[in-house]
């Protein structure tokens, strides 16, 4: 019975990776663009919400509500302003410059915050665990792997069904011919920005409050979400989720055995599908080259 | 009254000149012929005009309005689309997902209904990823994607390409129908004779200047033909409503193609108009 709640603690866990990595999935579906600074800017939210609820003395739910639109419009500036600018220069630059937000974000952070751990409380949802059977469910885990399906399943519904989805679609596809259609591509990929961090900022700080918060956080949070990414397949949410999980469930069943060794066997898991199924597990090949028609 | 103008248009890629001073217009609800060796600019011109690449110099007017300097989604809502050559389906998008992604919020005849009711055959393949069709369902759904726009102007380039002559018939049987609706057509056509025949007027372009343009009816094919190879005798175009003066064809020469000085050599592989049959 052990070994099972300790498995359900991990995919408790991986919902929480996946909720980060779903935006980077989400970006770099869409446009190419590995967004470096994504964990950072998860971490830029959390420290958000932890200054508003000093400054205007909100609870914390008030407060992470207030932060998610901030966190939306940071994400379409930042597209507007820097992400489309890097793209078309190449597939280079956008890393580069990501990789420079980054390095920006953590240090402006540490002038503002200091290098100290901070703790983030989260009040009135700080949440007991509830016991079934020799079952542990912890409220928040739940809270986030809940998140994590109701926010992929939002944007693959999303993505599938609606207008706006299908203009995104087509865009990855194929940009130049997407724009002769009449699809203005720029406020289209601010969109797709804007919800991918909202939900990183989302993902950062529920997580934050199990961990506490410190200015170089982000670059742990963008390994595991860029591990679960990759183990999922480039380009698929559902993937992403699972890649999620998959690292969750390492960490806890591993560290069970020995605590140090848990992230060390996700990185092997990550290794592992990188040489047996190097398109991940949901992964098409297409995220690569594009698929192209087949002859009559 | 004309509905698309094109005047004086220098257009290319990077530092390479695709296009010398290209004029032409097109008036309400005309079809005109585009008829021109590989490499002579054809899809140059129409990507120039659907605003995919920037005119170095020159003006487009579509209804009097400069749309030179408009990006090519602003130019998709006023009315121009564009069937690529190639087709250039969304691949990841079903049939009917490719016909419903144009955003140009223009009403017209060519609702969903309508243009299955024009080809039936993507009606029955609707729901399958356009990238799994046949090359000729490919046309035909690049051709629906263009109509769902309800376009002033069609710019239609070598709709024939790597398609079974049976299958060019249809399409081209077709045209009618989409002629009738009101817009007007440019037509890139490498079969000279299909290309006469669907058009009201047509022009030759060689190395990317127009040498010849007149009434499809009345012109003379051979000299179209020589017009179309640049051979050396190939006449002067007598002046029309369309456009400048015919310049000698003897400036541009396209990069690997080393041409002596006052030498014409024909462009190396069309053998028009043959059907082409390209595998792709
Ligand atoms: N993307 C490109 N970059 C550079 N040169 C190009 C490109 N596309 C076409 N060209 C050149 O421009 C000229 C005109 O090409 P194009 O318009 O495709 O001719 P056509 O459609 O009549 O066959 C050719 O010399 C071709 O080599
Ligand atoms: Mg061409």
């Amino acid at each position: 019975m052990t070994w099972l709640n300790d498995t359900l603690q991990g995919i408790f866990v991986g919902g929480g990776y996946a909720l980060t990595a779903v935006g980077l999935s989400l970006m770099f579906g869409v446009m190419r663009l590995v967004n470096l600074a994504h964990g950072d800017l998860a971490v830029c939210a959390t420290y958000l919400v932890t200054s508003m609820m000093a400054a205007l003395g909100v609870p914390f739910l008030a407060a992470l509500l207030l932060m998610l639109p901030l966190a939306f419009a940071a994400g379409a500036v930042l597209q507007l302003a820097l992400f489309d600018r890097a793209l078309r220069t190449g597939p280079l630059a956008p890393l580069l410059v990501t990789f420079g937000l980054s390095i920006m974000i953590q240090n402006l952070l540490q002038q503002t915050y200091s290098a100290n751990v901070r703790g983030v409380p989260a009040g009135s949802i700080d949440v007991s665990a509830a016991h079934l059977g020799g079952l542990v469910l912890p409220g928040l885990s739940v809270l986030k792997l809940a998140l994590a399906l109701v926010v992929i399943g939002g944007l693959s519904a999303a993505l599938r069904f609606t207008g706006w989805g299908r203009r995104v679609r087509a865009t990855s596809d194929d940009v130049a011919i997407a724009r002769l259609q009449g699809i203005r591509v720029r406020p289209l990929f601010a969109t797709v920005t804007g919800i991918a961090i909202a939900a990183a900022a989302l993902a950062g700080t529920l997580g934050a409050v199990t961990t506490g918060v410190y200015p170089t956080l982000g670059t742990l949070t963008l390994i595991f979400a860029f591990e679960a990414v990759v183990i999922g397949g480039l380009g698929s949410l559902w993937g992403t989720l699972l890649g999620g999980i998959l690292i969750g469930v390492t960490q806890v069943l591993v560290s069970q055995v020995s605590v140090p060794y848990a992230t060390l066997a996700s990185q092997l898991l990550f290794l592992l599908v990188l040489v047996v199924r190097p398109e991940g597990l949901f992964g098409t090949g297409e995220a690569a080259g594009q698929a192209t028609g087949a002859e009559a | 009254m004309t509905t698309l103008t094109v005047a004086g248009l220098d257009a290319g890629y990077r530092d390479f000149q695709a296009l010398f001073g290209v004029s032409l217009d097109l008036a309400e609800g005309e079809t005109v012929a585009l008829i021109g060796a590989n490499g002579a600019g054809k899809s140059t011109l129409l990507m120039t005009i659907a605003g995919a690449l920037r005119p170095w110099r020159g003006r487009i007017t579509l209804d009097g309005l400069d749309i030179a300097g408009l990006p090519d989604h602003h130019r998709a809502r006023l009315g121009i689309a564009i069937v690529p050559e190639g087709r250039r389906l969304f691949p990841s998008l079903t049939a009917e997902e490719n016909i419903l992604v144009p955003t140009t919020g223009r009403g017209g005849p060519w609702s969903l209904d309508a243009l299955y009711d024009l080809f039936p055959m993507v009606a029955a393949r609707r729901s399958h990823r356009a990238g799994l069709l046949s090359g000729g369902e490919q046309q035909a759904v690049a051709i629906a994607r263009a109509l769902a726009a309800n376009p002033r102007v069609l710019l239609m380039d070598e709709v024939s390409l790597g398609l079974a002559p049976a299958v060019v018939d249809g399409f081209y049987r077709l045209l009618p129908r989409i002629q009738q609706s009101g817009v007007c057509i440019l037509l890139v056509e490498q079969d000279i004779d299909r290309a006469l025949a669907a058009s009201d007027r047509a022009l030759c372009l060689l190395e990317g200047r127009v040498v010849m343009a007149g009434d499809s009816a009345g012109l003379d094919r051979d000299r179209l033909i020589s017009a179309y190879f640049g051979a050396p005798s190939a006449p002067r175009s007598s002046a029309t409503k369309t456009g400048p003066a015919p310049v000698p064809p003897d400036k541009p020469v396209p990069p690997g193609k080393p041409v002596p000085p006052g030498k014409r050599v024909p462009p190396a592989r069309p053998v028009p108009p043959a059907d082409p049959e390209v595998p792709r």
